[in-house]
This record gives C-alpha cells, structure tokens and sequence, in this order.
C-alpha cells in the first residue's frame, strides 16, 4: 500500500511538473504576412532561405533569431496567409476580438482604413513616451503619419526602403553651367530655392536654338501624374491623405495655378501630349529637351542612361544632378513631406496580449544588424541604387543622398488613385481654370477617398 | 478517372444555363445526394485548367464537393437556373470552404476569387476568399454581391482557388453553399438546375478551325499511358485525309499529353505529332496537321494502313476525332455591330437592312463582314440587291464558314459589286440555301490566328503590370532557338481593354514594341506576334535582338503564359 501511495505520489509530481512545464511554454508571436520571409524560430540552418548564400548578412540574420528567444523568452513565426487571407484575417479575427496574429503586414489601400477604424495599436498607449520611435528618431523603426496623430503603421527603415519610390527633381548640370546660372543646389544649401526661383530658371533655360520660332529646350519637363504629388508636397500640402479631400485647399490651388502659369503662361515647360505622354516625358532630358525633370531611378535605368549594368553602348554625354524640390509659399523645407509612401506596412492589432513585448520582439527582429547600420545599408547591396543615376562617384553619392532625403519624409497619400480620374492633361492645356478643376472634381476625389476609407 | 473525363465534357464550355426539371426547393446546396450538375469546371478564363476534377466525397463529417486541379480551376455555378425567379433577389453568398494539407504533411494557407457576372453586360466583379490558418480550416466564407444579378444576361458565379503559400495545387472542398438576399435569408435554389457545354466556349488556343469537318464514327477510346487504341478509317475519314486537312482529337489525359499512332504503315508503326502536335492551352484539343502524317508514312496515304490510333504519355480518355480542312481563325478587330441585324428566313429567301453610315464607314479593303448565324444546311451568304452592277448574291456556297460564323471580304463584295462602294447600294441582306436565321452582324479589320505545331512553353513567364508598364524574362536558349522564320509568339493573356503585344528592350536597334501597329493579332485571351513582326523591327539577325522579351499592354494586363511554335501554313 505504501509503495502504492509512494508511486501514486511520483506521479502526481511528474504530471505536476509536465503540466507546469506545458504553462511555461514560451509564447509565440506570429506575423502575418503575404511573402516568406526568414528567419524564425522553426528554422534550423541559415540555409532554410533558399535566396541565402551565406553571406555574414545572412548568418547574422539567422542568430538572430536565438538572440530574441533567449533574450525575450518567446518564439515567434512568420505566417503566410496569402494576400487575401491577411485581408481576411484582419477583417475577421480583429473585429471578433481575437486577433489571429500579433503582427500584421497590410498596404495601403486596406491597412489605413484597418487604422482608422480602430482595429490597430496605437503605440502611443505602449511605449514609453521617450521612446525614440514616437519622434521618428529610432534606427530600426518608423511610421506613417496619419492625420490622427495614431502611431500605428510601421516601416522598417533602411537605405533601399528609403530611396525606393522617390521620385526627385533633376537638373542637366551641363545646362545650367551654360545658362551661367548658378548651381540650384547651392540655392537650396541657402534656403533661396523657391518656386519663383525655380519659375525664373525655366523662363531662362528655354530656347529656341535655330531660331527658326520653334522651342528647342524647355525649362522643365515631367508627366503630370508623375510630378503633380511632389509640387504640391512641396507647398506643405496632401491630396488624399485624409477621408476628407483636398483638393479644394488654398495650398493645392496656388499648386495648380504654378503649374498652369509654368506650362501656359511661361510656356517653360513641355507640352504634354495627348497621347503616351507618360512615355514621352519621362525621357525628355534623354534628348536635351528640357534642363529640369522630375525622375526616378527606374527611369533613368530604363535606357541605360550611365550603363548601369555594362550593357549600353553609348552614355549620357551629360550629367543629370538630384536636387530638392524648390519651396511653395505654404511649404517648409523642414516638414515637407518628400515621398508618398507606397509597399508594404505592418501594425499590431488591439487585443493582443502584451503588445509591448510584441514589439520590441519584432523590432529586434529587424535589428539583426544590432544598429550598425552600415551592415544593413551596405553600399555593394545598394550598388544598383547608386550607378543608375551618374557615371561619377561623387554625383552617385549626391543623388544617393538626395533620395534617401526623401525618403525620411513619407506621407499616406492616395494620389495615384484619384489623380486618375481628374483630366489632368486638360487643365494643364487651359480646358479648366484651377478654380474649375478643383470644383468640378472635388467630390469625385471625395467618392474615392469614401470608398477607401470606407465612409 | 470515368467520373473526372465525364466532367472534362463540361470544362470545354461556357456557361449555357437550364433546368432540365424542377425537383423541391433547397436552401442549402449540400450535396448530400451527391448531385452537383448545377455547378461544373468552366474553361472561359485563358488559364483555367479545364482538367480539374470534380467529385462528391466525405469531408468533414459530411459530403462536400471535392475540387482537384493542377493548374487554376474555376467552378460556375448555374446561378439563374438555381435562383430561378428570385435571382435579383440574390444579394450575397455563404459557403464552407476547406483544403488538403500538402503532401509534406504541413498545412498552407490557400485564397481564390469568387466571381460574379452581374447586370445587364455581364460585368465581372470579384470577391477574394481564403482559408488562411490550419485551426481554421474549414472555415465559412460569406460575400456580398457588389451588383445585382439580371435574368436573361448571362449572369451567372464562379469559384476559383488562385493563390497558396507553399505546397503542390491545394485539392478544396465546397460545401453547403447558400444564396442570400439583401437580409442574410437562404433564397429557395432549384437544385434540378443544370450547367450545360457550350461549344462555342472551346479552348481554341494554338488551334486552327476546321471546315467541312468529317466526323470519325464511334472514336471513344480510353487507354493507360503509353497503350494505343483506335480504329480502323471508314472510307469517308480515308477521303477527307488531303493536303490541308488536320486531324483534330478531342481528349483527356493527366499530363495534357497526345498525339496519334498509324500502326499499320508500310513505312513503319509510326508515332505521329508526339511532342509536335498542335494543342490548346486548356490540353484537350489536339491537331496533326495531314503534313506530320505525310512526313512520316509517306507521300501516297494508301501507304499509311487503315488503323489510327491515339496515344498519351499518361492515362488518356479520347472523346472525338474529325478530320477537315484547316482554315486559320478570324477575329475582328475594331468591330462595328450592325444595329437590329436579327433575321431569319426560308431557304432562298432574303432579308436584311439598310446599312447604317458606320457600317458603310467600316467596309473598306482589308475589312470582313462577319454573320453570326445557323442554317440547316450550314450555307449562309450575303446579297446586295441595290448594287448598280445588278441583284448580287456575294459568296454563294463560298463564304469561309467556322464555328457558326461565316466571313466574306470587302475584296469578295468588290469583285461582284464593283470597287467603288458607293455603287453597292445601301441593303444588306442575308441567304441560304435551307431555313436560316441570323444572331447579328458585324464589319471590322481581319486578323487571322494561326495554328501552333512544336509549341516550346517560355518557362516562369508569369506577369502582370499596369497600362503601358512592360514586364518579362530573359529568353532561354529553348525559346531563342525555337524562333525562327515561321515561328509565332503566343501571349495567353487578359487586359482591360484586349490590347496586348511584345516589347523587345534590348534590341541593337533600339526599344521596341512588336506587334501594336495595328496588324496585332489579340483577342483578348491570345495574342500571337510573327517571327516575321520582330525581324521587321530589331532586324534581320535575331542575336541582335537582344536576349529580354517583355509583354506590355494600354491597358492593366496579365500574362499566363507565352510559348513559340511553328505556324501551321
């Protein structure tokens, strides 16, 4: 009988331990996401991401991950739930309370409404107020600004997320020697870089060579889709940011009227055509048709301009040099916004436990290179990003730079959406006054931000 | 394999509706009974895999329909003849959706699309749905309409699984799928509704169209991979055989894999259009142009032995075989509709309309007068009774007739009526030689599609972009090498406005597009560009063509699939 008690005793000890043992399992943060990414805590070898070469980059990234689970106590696991399942997952679990993972990965177009209708954290409530991120002054992390002021959509930062998608204005340096004007760069280095300035250097950069009454050279030169977000960001000012439009704000319409006064009154600017427009401006300054462009790198990889890839046979015989956008008269260098965000955002649903330990494990997660951040911007990754804009080292850097300027400065902004919808080509043509083109399609831009918001 | 074949019958098709016969009302369609003939696998989208399989199984402690394909599968759903008289009323859909785990045992979240034709235009809209965590699989899907539903328009709604994040293609199951009014109230569904074939819903990708087409009697062979079965040719298949003609097969087989044995030829038991033979995109139609035979038993087909037979790398089902003569396809392009051109007649009687001003606008040389149309005896003709030259009958017993269309040229027109339009007289009217009735009427350009023989698939070409974005791959030497004089590239494709054509980046001669000139060959689903189009542009020697082919489109645009094959001529 006693030894019966004795192993009866034993166990009740070992299913006691077992079962405090199963309570102590570490928890598991999941992120849902689209893509696979690595690494977590269900990989073995660095060699699980079969996109690794194993390359020191790639084995920090794998240490990583034991890092954070001795560190935290936690695991944690990417989770593909395909597109349409992250969308599912947001919408479903969220709202019933229980969110299906800790972190999300959303775009634009579904994640700010996801936002706004109170289905994210707002970090404000998480971190400590002196945490760096709620200034934008982390290494690791940053977020988009939103009009309620929410901390909410997070980016990662990073060189490459930085100068992606910027689109810059550029100027034919070879030009503007010529003309004897001085460099727009050091104006802007003053704080003289304005729109009227700018307006004065168009006027006198446009030329009709030969003579023979037709315009050779334009001031500038830019698809209107393509350049429309940066004039107006640079008058302090949004399209679409908000479920409220903007169309009809005093900063957009000084922003219209510059830009018709530029193409019709100055006609310092490049006709637009009416059809491929697109196609046309954004290589005008491939051929010397105009000394200011507003450009991207992907543009000025398309042809080849600087050989990036030692493909080209011939080179730009010239050099196009980045430079801020000149200020409007509501704008302010300082807080400008220089880029709209585009890609792809993560946020922390309500309702999960501890959403503080959430993030700081998904912040250590990007920090796999322990704020040296000359690890994560390593210059021979960003290669690309450097010889599709110049031939020359010095200009490579300084256009580099220029970019990544930009990219500090990222505003949600649903231009793309609603500027397709507005004859864009007809204003700038004089079909409409500014005053018309912001009357006549203020509730257009009103419907779409409805639907996106989903007013 | 018997069940998957009955339902590869279905999966050439569109969406023809009916209802055979009504049975008792359901809310639910469970598919307890095991029916499901209200529902089956669509081939209308260009990447559909028309092969995917269908069958009532347990699931879930109940029966469910199970969907298994190795390609994209689309399940439509007889909506109308469900709905019946409540189909406006039909404001959402509710059903329990669940997936395989993949072979490794691991579970993968899987989404797709649920499609609706709605309104008068048919217009698509879609709605995305998933099963995106293991502790919800299955879960229940609920989607509202964005449109209402119109009877008589086509309507109908179509389930697809399209994307996973690992694993071979998930097999899913469907299963207690409710229609909803406007309240979230299962609307009354007619489970008697049937989805019937539509043959002119044929995949007819790669293909040419046949005329004068012989069927070959009783040709329903089935056979394991690698064995042959067939039959002798009746005199009539024997006499059809002629330079020009083509072997047409319609099949089923696992690897989308066939082609035809002559066993009995004095040359040899030959294996013919082995890898070679022309076949659609959805692998169901296969084409052995006369020629591959000649090239193989011989000059004189008395040589060739009376026995054909059918083969396949793979379990095959073998539905039909037709010879006829070869004619490449048509399609129209800026088409004009001839308004209220719906008539019909006895036979040698005629009747038509005043051709309105853009109609008169749109014959000009190069264009084709389209008539869409059925007839006893399958002849259809115009006649231009006003013309000055006299009462003209255009194209008697000589328009090109494919697929219950018939075509004849402004050249045909201009040769009987003259070479100045204004003297043809303003009615247009139709003929034939038994009753007749015709659909409708349309002019526009011609563009003919070829037929595709030694089709080399351009592997990965997947992509998708915006309006005048170009996206592509670097060619293999595969498809480098299968571009050569006679060669066609083939686009499976959708953009918004049906535009679709080559950009060729890094060409010696500059960034090139090919094929949006105006002579481009698209159809909204295909789009070919000759050999013959590139040289014109990048030049004579294609290693000067540079080694990046991208695809580009005016408007949002996604690739499938591109493949070069030699032009059937």
């Amino acid at each position: 009988m006693k030894k019966l008690t004795a192993m009866l005793l034993a166990l009740i000890m070992v299913l006691s331990m077992a079962v405090t043992a199963l309570a102590e399992d570490p928890r598991n943060i999941t992120i849902g996401l689209w893509w696979d990414i690595y690494y977590d805590s269900n990989d073995e070898s660095w060699e699980d991401n079969e996109a690794a070469t194993g390359k020191d980059s790639d084995l920090m990234r794998f240490d990583n991950v034991k890092t954070i689970e001795d560190t935290y106590g936690v695991t944690y696991e990417f989770q593909n739930l395909t597109y349409a399942g992250v969308q599912d997952s947001v919408n479903n679990s969220i709202l019933a309370g229980e969110p299906d993972c800790d972190v999300y990965m959303v775009e634009l177009g579904w994640g700010v409404p996801a936002v706004m209708n109170g289905y994210a954290m707002d970090l404000r409530d998480v971190l400590d107020p002196d945490d760096p991120l709620l200034t934008h002054n982390d290494t690791v992390m940053n977020y988009v600004a939103l009009e309620s002021g929410a901390v909410s959509l997070l980016t990662v930062n990073g060189a490459e997320d930085q100068v992606a998608a910027t689109y810059p204005l550029a100027f034919n340096l070879q030009m503007i020697e010529e003309a004897n004007l001085e460099d727009p760069r050091e104006l802007a280095a003053r704080g003289e870089w304005t729109w009227d300035k700018f307006r004065e250097y168009c006027i006198a950069l446009t030329k009709d060579n030969d003579g023979d009454g037709v315009t050779d050279v334009y001031g500038y030169g830019a698809w209107i889709t393509d350049c429309l977000p940066y004039w107006y960001m640079s008058n302090g000012t949004t399209l679409a940011s908000t479920p409220k439009e903007n169309l009809s704000s005093v900063e957009m319409g000084e922003t219209l009227k510059f830009l018709q006064d530029l193409w019709l009154t100055d006609k310092a600017a490049y006709p637009l055509p009416e059809e491929n427009g697109w196609d046309v401006c954004r290589w005008l300054y491939r051929d010397k048709k105009v000394a200011f462009t507003t450009t991207a790198a992907w543009i000025m990889a398309n042809y080849d301009d600087y050989n990036w890839d030692g493909k080209a046979e011939t080179t730009l015989d010239f050099d196009m040099v980045f430079v801020d956008y000149p200020i409007g008269p509501h704008g302010n260098a300082e807080t400008n916004a220089t880029k709209i965000a585009a890609g792809s955002f993560y946020f922390i649903p309500v309702g999960i436990e501890n959403p503080k330990l959430v993030y700081d494990v998904f912040r250590a997660y990007q920090n796999w290179y322990h704020d040296d951040t000359s690890l994560r911007d390593d210059p021979e990754e960003l290669e690309w990003w450097y010889t599709t804009t110049s031939d020359k080292l010095d200009l490579q850097e300084w256009n580099f730079e220029i970019m990544k300027k930009m990219g500090e400065k990222t505003v949600v902004d649903f231009a793309g959406t609603v500027l397709e919808q507005m004859p864009l080509v007809e204003f700038i043509n004089g079909d409409l006054t500014p005053a018309q083109l912001q009357e006549e399609y203020k509730q257009v831009v009103q419907d779409t931000l409805d639907q996106i918001f989903g007013a | 394999m018997k069940k998957i074949i009955s339902w590869l019958l279905v999966a050439v098709l569109a969406i023809g509706m009916c209802s055979w016969a009504s049975a008792d009302p359901v809310n639910v369609l469970d598919f307890e009974d095991g029916v499901f003939a209200f529902l089956g696998v669509s081939a209308v989208k260009p990447n559909a895999d028309a092969a995917a399989s269908l069958e009532v199984v347990d699931y879930n402690g109940s029966k469910a329909l199970r969907v298994a394909a190795q390609g994209i599968p689309y399940v439509a759903l007889n909506l109308e003849g469900l709905a019946g008289e409540k189909l406006a009323d039909v404001a959402g859909v509710s059903f329990d959706i669940g997936v395989d785990k993949a072979a490794d045992g691991k579970f993968y979240a899987v989404s797709g699309v649920v499609y609706s034709y709605t309104g008068e235009n048919a217009d698509e809209n879609k709605a995305d749905w998933s099963v995106y965590m293991e502790k919800k699989n299955p879960r229940n899907v609920k989607i509202a309409f964005k449109a209402p539903f119109v009877a008589g328009a086509g309507n109908y709604v179509m389930i697809s699984r399209e994307d996973q994040a690992g694993g071979e293609p998930a097999t899913f199951y469907l299963d207690n799928i409710r229609f909803l009014d406007a309240e979230g109230n299962a609307i009354a569904l007619d489970p008697a509704a049937v989805y019937v074939a539509e043959a002119s819903e044929r995949d007819l990708s790669n293909l040419v169209a046949l005329t004068n087409a012989v069927e070959f009697p009783d040709f329903h062979k089935s056979a394991g991979a690698w064995a042959q079965d067939g039959l002798e040719m009746p005199q009539e298949i024997i006499d059809a055989l002629v330079p020009g003609s083509v072997v047409e097969v319609e099949y089923a087989s696992a690897d989308g894999s066939m082609w035809i044995v002559m066993p009995w030829a004095t040359a040899g038991w030959m294996r013919v259009g082995q890898g070679t033979a022309a076949i659609n995109n959805s692998k169901n139609i296969a084409q052995i142009p006369y020629e591959m035979i000649e090239a193989l038993c011989g000059e004189d087909k008395s040589t060739w032995g009376a026995m054909l037979q059918c083969e396949s790398a793979s379990d095959w089902e073998v539905f039909s075989v037709r010879v006829g003569q070869r004619a490449n396809r048509i399609v129209l392009k800026n088409a004009v509709e001839f308004p209220g051109f719906t008539k019909s007649a006895d036979a040698w009687a005629q009747d038509g309309l005043e051709m309105p001003q853009e109609i008169i606008d749109a014959l000009v040389p190069g264009s084709v007068v389209e008539i869409t149309y059925s007839s006893e005896d399958g002849d259809i003709w115009l006649v231009m009774p006003w013309a000055e030259a006299g009462w003209m009958r255009v194209s008697q017993g000589t328009a090109t007739r494919i697929g219950g269309k018939a075509y004849i040229t402004y050249e045909e027109i201009a040769a009987l009526c003259g070479e100045d339009k204004a003297t043809w007289g303003a009615m247009m009217q139709c003929e034939g030689s038994s009753p007749w009735e015709v659909y409708s009427v349309r002019v526009g350009q011609k563009a003919e599609f070829f037929g595709l023989t030694n089709l080399v698939e351009f592997p990965g070409f997947t992509k998708s972009a915006d309006a005048w974005a170009q996206d592509g791959l670097e060619m293999p030497q595969e498809i480098i090498d299968a571009l050569v004089p006679g060669s066609v590239v083939t686009i499976s494709y959708e953009s918004e406005d049906g535009n679709m054509w080559l950009v060729m980046p890094w060409a010696t001669a500059g960034w090139m597009r090919v094929g949006n000139d105006g002579a481009d060959v698209a159809d909204g689903k295909i789009a070919q560009v000759t050999y013959e189009q590139i040289e014109a542009l990048c030049g004579e020697d294609k290693s000067t063509w540079g080694a990046m082919m991208q695809c580009e489109s005016s408007s949002a645009w996604n690739v499938y699939a591109v493949a070069v094959g030699q032009a059937i001529k």
